[in-house]
């Protein structure tokens, strides 16, 4: 990981800020499906993750990968629900809001941090070119 | 517009030319008033070529400092570096560096000057 | 020693771009959403050092920043390529240059008038 380049700095917030984005989109994807029973192929809607990676290019941080959470549909026992088996169980989506929601609040700080970082680096240059007036 | 080279060779052949001519009417002075030349009066000439040596040398610096400082501006310009520390210490330093020589130079026209003033 | 181009003309021209690549900057935030809409560039600094890197000495009137789409970044479902934090990045870089290049003209020109006063 090369850090010779003097904005290397911005670069690597930049994509901290865009991993975090990322981060809050799959986050509020996951809370808006959260009672989703039929995401299109008959099965409930399945929780995803995002898996980071350290970009060797800039030294920032990029997206891996998109996972679907592989744990147990959730059986909720509903038997006037039309939508329940034999059994009256109905599947729910395998999202747990307060994990989801303990996840944003960690994405948020992470964001903000990186918005600090920024800053804090601008605030720095500028106070070296002061040196120029 | 002035192209700064031109100005440091300016500076360096004016001082040159400064102190030549207050070597040179000391020269006159001496020797028209009838005293014997002293011996220090020799010594008095080295310090001066010394002077003049050591400014030369510092003005040479001062064009390498220039040199550095255009150097890393063109850098910054082009995109080869983007570290702006660099850029600024590099400039920071060759214009203290110039402005102490201007003083310098400054210092000595002022002093010819008021040599020149002086009524013999 | 002496160069074709005098530094302050280099750099009244690196302001020059710098100028233009705001106006892109804003161009590409103002189109976030639009639709086959692909982020505008300005390219300078390359034309710059190949010019100097050949004769070390530059012909300002054949380097003109000229704006182009890089067509590198990655395209969403709408054809749209513009990210946003991207070009608060690149808002935060052009500004720094841009301040960078006035201070180093204004010291350059002062240096050329403590030159010339002789009082």
């Amino acid at each position: 990981m090369e850090v010779d380049n003097g904005f290397s700095p911005i670069d690597i917030a930049i994509s901290g800020l865009r991993a975090q984005g990322k981060q809050i989109e799959i986050i509020s994807s996951n809370v808006a499906n959260s009672r989703t029973t039929n995401a299109g192929n008959g099965e409930p809607y399945r929780r995803l993750e995002a898996v980071f990676k350290t970009d060797d290019d800039i030294g920032g941080v990029k997206l891996d990968k998109i996972l679907a959470d592989r744990s147990e549909f959730l059986k909720v026992l509903d038997p006037g629900n039309p939508q329940a088996d034999e059994d009256g169980y109905v599947s729910m989506p395998n999202v747990n809001l307060p994990i989801e929601m303990m996840n944003l609040t960690i994405a948020t700080r992470i964001y903000q941090a990186n918005t600090a970082v920024l800053k804090r680096y601008q605030k720095m240059v500028e106070t070296t070119l002061e040196l120029l007036r | 517009m002035a192209n700064f080279n031109a100005n440091v060779s300016g500076i360096q052949n004016a001082m040159k030319n400064v102190i030549e001519q207050n070597t040179l009417r000391r020269n006159e002075n001496s020797s028209s008033s009838g005293m014997p030349k002293v011996g220090s009066f020799d010594n008095d000439k080295s310090e001066f070529s010394n002077a003049v040596k050591a400014i030369d040398n510092y003005i040479s610096k001062v064009d390498d400092l220039q040199q550095s400082s255009d150097m890393s501006i063109k850098d910054l310009l082009s995109g080869k570096n983007e570290d702006i520390t660099s850029v600024v210490s590099a400039v920071a330093k060759a214009d203290i560096s110039f402005k102490l020589l201007v003083g310098v130079r400054n210092k000595i026209i002022e002093a010819y000057k008021q040599t020149m003033n002086m009524q013999v | 020693m002496s160069s074709t181009n005098g530094i302050t003309d280099l750099l009244n021209a690196g302001l020059k771009a710098e100028n233009l690549r705001q106006k892109t900057i804003a161009n590409n935030i103002a189109n976030l959403e639009t639709p086959e809409y692909r982020r505008i560039d300005v390219k300078f600094e390359e034309l710059l050092e190949r010019s100097l890197g050949s004769s070390g000495s530059v012909d300002l009137s054949e380097i003109e920043p000229v704006i182009y789409r890089p067509q590198k970044t990655p395209v969403k479902s709408n054809g749209n390529d513009v990210n946003l934090e991207s070009e608060v990045g690149q808002m935060v870089k052009n500004t720094l240059r841009h301040t960078a290049y006035i201070r180093l003209l204004s010291k350059k020109y002062k240096q050329i008038e403590l030159a010339i006063d002789v009082e």
